[in-house]
């Protein structure tokens, strides 16, 4: 097993300060940030998450289905981030027949 | 003089003692002292005592107490974890852009009023995401990478924070955001089928597990896909066997995975000796078999280790747990303690190309 996972937080008390250090503040509180999974206008309300992606600053709305969205999303950079061990092509090579009637229950 | 000093040394004795059993216990039990933290600070916000200092430190250390508990408990059953634990790291208004930019990190915004624990459920369940099985979710489908995360999530919270689960389900298992919801929620509900006969962790993951280490360089491919919805059937096919039925189907062999289910569990078998088992993994098993699954009742713990060493020259015994699974005997479903032995494969495949597998050499 690797080192422990890191999440970060961000307090209410501290999300202004925050987003306006990211300089994204003015972009919120003028209704031009949307979320980046549902195209939801994003507000002081309802936002939950902020990321960062290809140098741009990415909002994310209080929808659960668009936390499993950037969960999805972020899961699947995860996974690219992996080095590649091997170029293992993985075509299809037609169905590979289950073995049956093996009754391993002896 | 004596007596009164006789009595100083056994109190910095004693007091001595206790101090280093209190060390010991912090030391051994961090994750506990978190859960302690988590307390204090909560009662510091109820009243309002340095309110948003205490509940940062409350949010904190009851995030990183419950998801940590867990990790360590199960930390056998949970193969596709990749991390030991998680830290929750606050930021504010001193963090630069460009320095956001290059941590490539979520950050999830904390509320200062949180009647559903809303923060502790987002916060686990992108922990979960992103750090569970994250090399076989490059190949399986959305909707089965996404209802492995809601169901992890959901065990999480039943054993660490159950007043949430219903809350989570609701808002999480049945978004309605897209047409894929309908199959996660399929995916789950086996998955609880799977898990209430003891093989989610044991037997599912640990698969998944092997599948994310096994195949290399490609992205989602629709056998891989196929080959996991047909996994979870069997799973589910074999948690709802009736005990004694051997007409279902005990071996799973396919492109990826390549494992059998051995029930030890015949009493007129396994008092007389192991070998019946030991013969039937060493010649009745196909050749390519890469994991055997032993799993018995409890009390066939012993016999079950004693396979294992009799077997140790041909699989190496990766893990073995004790799981609560339920049984079903004819209409009645009865809970028991179970035992399951993981054996894998000395000659096991790396990987599979387009040109067939390529083994493992020892």
């Amino acid at each position: 097993m690797a080192a422990k996972s890191i999440i970060s937080a961000v307090h209410d008390d501290d999300l202004v300060g925050f987003l306006d250090s990211l300089g994204v503040l003015s972009e919120v509180n003028s209704g031009e940030a949307r979320c980046k999974f549902c195209h939801e206008v994003i507000s002081l309300d309802n936002l939950v998450a902020v990321f960062p992606e290809s140098g741009d600053i990415k909002f994310v709305c209080d929808r659960p289905g668009c936390l499993a969205l950037l969960a999805q999303h972020r899961s699947e950079l995860r996974g690219l981030d992996q080095p590649q061990q091997g170029e293992g092509d993985v075509k299809p090579r037609g169905e590979v027949a289950r073995a049956k009637g093996h009754g391993t229950c002896i | 003089m004596a007596p009164a000093f006789s009595h100083v040394i056994a109190f910095l004795l004693g007091s001595g003692i206790t101090f280093a059993v209190v060390v010991i216990a912090i030391l051994t039990n961090p994750e506990k002292v978190e859960k302690w933290f988590a307390l204090l600070w909560k009662a510091l916000v109820h009243i309002r005592l340095g309110l948003r200092f205490a509940h940062k430190r409350y949010v904190q250390h009851d995030f990183q107490g419950s998801v940590n508990e867990f990790i360590k408990k199960h930390a056998k059953e949970l193969p596709g974890f990749q991390v030991k634990g998680v830290k929750l790291d606050w930021v504010d208004a001193e963090v630069k852009r460009q320095a956001f930019i290059e941590a490539d990190r979520v950050v999830v915004r904390v509320k200062r009023d949180d009647p559903h624990h809303e923060t502790f459920v987002k916060a686990v369940y992108l922990f979960v995401s992103t750090s569970l099985l994250y090399r076989a979710k490059r190949y399986i489908s959305p909707p089965q990478g996404r209802a492995i995360d809601l169901f992890v999530t959901t065990e999480i919270f039943k054993e660490q924070k159950p007043e949430v689960v219903d809350h989570f389900l609701e808002e999480y298992l049945h978004p309605h955001l897209d047409d894929a919801s309908e199959k996660v929620a399929q995916y789950f509900e086996k998955f609880d089928v799977i898990s209430k006969a003891g093989l989610f962790f044991p037997v599912f993951l640990q698969e998944m597990d092997y599948l994310g280490q096994k195949v290399f360089g490609s992205r989602q491919s629709q056998v891989i896909v196929t080959e996991v919805k047909a996994l979870i059937d069997f799973l589910q096919s074999l948690a709802m066997r009736k005990v004694g039925d051997e007409r279902v189907d005990l071996n799973f062999v396919q492109q990826y995975c390549r494992f059998a289910v051995v029930i030890v569990g015949k009493p007129a078998k396994i008092i007389q000796s192991t070998s019946p088992y030991v013969n039937f993994v060493r010649g009745g098993l196909e050749r390519n078999m890469e994991t055997v699954y032993l799993i018995g009742r409890l009390e066939n713990e012993k016999p079950i280790k004693k396979i294992c060493g009799e077997l140790s020259d041909m699989y190496d015994l990766v893990s073995q747990k004790r799981v609560s699974k339920v049984l079903v005997y004819g209409d009645e479903k009865r809970k028991i303690e179970g035992f399951v032995a993981v054996l894998r494969s000395r000659n096991r495949a790396l990987y599979v190309s387009a040109e067939g597998p390529l083994s493992v050499s020892h």
